[in-house]
């Protein structure tokens, strides 16, 4: 007879046990019954008999009878569905050597199986019961794929930008973020530039990459701002136009602007608004580009005018100022003076202006880097100016 | 001169013995006496145990003499092809007369051989 017997095992345990002492050529022998095992053992005893408990105890306690009266020196080990003390006591004091809850391990059944032999004084197999050697590949796959996910997350990472950029241009007038999107424009070269934001994990390093370039057919832009349909701009001609995002940017709509020295353009959503130094001036546009408000600016000349958190922001003044519009039901209320402080270069006036990611975007046109400040850090009240101040433009 | 460092005889003996593990990746697991003695006893278990763990063991001493859940602490372990030797020593409150007397009358009946 074979040196192990499996007996009324399920099959896929069977296979299982089967693998494992194929390994250490260790010959066995199935029987579907725990039944025909017994009468098979006393003829011929096996070295080692596996059964399964299964809940009833008839089996285990058959089985040891047997083996106590037939089959002195043939150790017994018994597979118990689960990981409980109680099972395995129970299952142990009935007369099995020791007990090996699913799933089999190679290691568990090979000692077990070793053991209780030897405890027979049989020897079940040659060789030693070591445990598996731990293969280096699931250490190495996951340091590749921690290495491919970080390299992942770098290429694709958007956070807000370095808060100073360099445009290569010392040309720079107007500017607006749209989403990581930034549109500025160079008079000089009569161009409007649009850069895309670069992914990166750290934020020194997240710059611009030029994505569009338009070259202005009939004029020099000045200020430039996005619309759903069109990018409208204001030239050093004075003239407002609405173009289509085409080669050449061909206008749609063209209009005169009021003021003599226009320094802000945005689009609130639903009008167009600019700023005039000279007038200190706020005007607000309808679709055919007539005015339809003015409002007289708090901060004097102002210099750059944006839109952000459903408030109008103006920066202007000597020394550089920003305040806040809002517009509520009953008229419009100035919010601020707050003081810009230590952001261009003395002397040197913003020629764009934009709000994005929390912070004061600023441009100008002798200066070819974009500086930028923290919003919450420039928002502190300028000392001795009113704060609050209600005010509505005359018509 | 061999000096007998021990205070109480060990008898061999293999009997299933519970042991429970108050830390660690396994909250129970089984194996076997190898000897007993009324201080303590040399188990064999393939579930992992190290040098000073506090384990708690159950087991039945023939006729019934049932001990549960016995505070003990691993004195010394050994590994040996998938199997844990360690020898555990019984907490101070483990009750060593009852013990004593359990494992002598065994003894005597020759139960419980000697070593």
């Amino acid at each position: 007879m074979s040196k192990i017997l499996l007996a009324g095992l399920p099959a896929k345990d069977s296979d299982r046990l089967q693998k494992i002492f194929g390994k250490v050529n260790a010959p066995c022998e199935v029987l579907s019954t725990v039944d025909a095992a017994m009468e098979r053992i006393p003829a011929n005893p096996p070295a080692l008999v596996i059964v399964s408990y299964e809940g009833a105890m008839e089996p285990i306690w058959g089985m040891s009878e047997v083996l106590k009266t037939s089959a002195p020196v043939t150790a017994f080990l018994a597979v118990i569905p689960d990981h409980k003390l109680e099972t395995a006591m129970k299952v142990m004091k009935a007369g099995a050597y020791d007990c090996v809850t699913r799933p089999l391990q190679m290691l568990d059944v090979l000692a077990a199986s070793k053991r209780a032999a030897r405890q027979k004084g049989r020897a079940l197999f040659v060789g030693r019961v070591e445990p598996p050697k731990r293969s280096l590949l699931p250490i190495f796959s996951a340091v590749l794929g921690g290495f491919l996910l970080v390299l992942g997350l770098l290429k694709t990472y958007y956070g807000p930008p370095a808060d100073q950029i360099s445009l290569a241009s010392a040309h720079l007038t107007g500017l607006q973020w749209e989403g990581k999107n930034l549109w500025v424009g160079d008079w000089f070269d009569s161009n409007i530039l649009c850069y895309k934001l670069k992914p990166g994990l750290i934020k020194k390093f997240r710059g611009l990459e030029t994505q569009a370039l338009y070259k202005m057919a009939d004029g020099q832009p000045m200020l430039l701002c996005n619309t759903p349909s069109a990018i409208v701009t204001i030239g050093t001609d004075l003239k407002m136009r609405s173009h289509q995002r085409l080669l050449g940017l061909p206008s749609v709509q063209t209009a005169s602007i009021p003021g003599t020295r226009p320094t802000g353009l945005v689009w609130d959503g639903k009008d167009i608004w600019t700023s005039d130094s000279d007038g200190s001036t706020l005007y607000r546009f309808g679709e055919d580009f007539k005015v339809i408000e003015t409002i007289k600016s708090i901060i004097p000349n102002p210099s750059g005018l944006a839109y952000e958190g459903q408030s109008l922001w103006v920066l202007g003044g000597s020394p550089l100022m920003l305040a806040r519009l809002e517009k509520k039901e009953y008229g419009y209320v100035w919010r601020g003076p707050y003081a810009v402080r230590n952001l261009m270069i003395e002397d040197v006036s913003p020629s764009g202006m934009a709000i994005a990611f929390g912070r004061l975007w600023l441009v100008s046109g002798g200066y070819p880097m974009m500086v930028s400040a923290s919003m919450a850090d420039l928002t502190r009240r300028v000392a001795g100016w009113d704060a609050d101040k209600n005010m509505r433009g005359a018509g | 001169m061999e000096i007998e460092r021990r205070r109480f005889p060990r008898f061999s003996t293999s009997i299933p013995v519970g042991i429970r593990f108050p830390a660690g990746p396994h909250k129970e697991g089984w194996g076997r006496t190898v000897d007993v003695s009324a201080e303590g006893l040399l188990l064999e278990t393939r579930f992992p145990v190290h040098a000073a763990d506090v384990i708690y063991v159950t087991f039945v001493l023939y006729d019934g003499a049932f001990f549960e859940n016995l505070r003990a602490r691993v004195v010394r372990v050994s590994y040996q092809e998938g199997f844990y030797l360690a020898g555990i020593a019984f907490d101070d409150v483990v009750d060593k007369q009852t013990m004593r007397d359990v494992i002598a009358a065994l003894a005597t009946e020759g139960r419980v051989p000697l070593t």
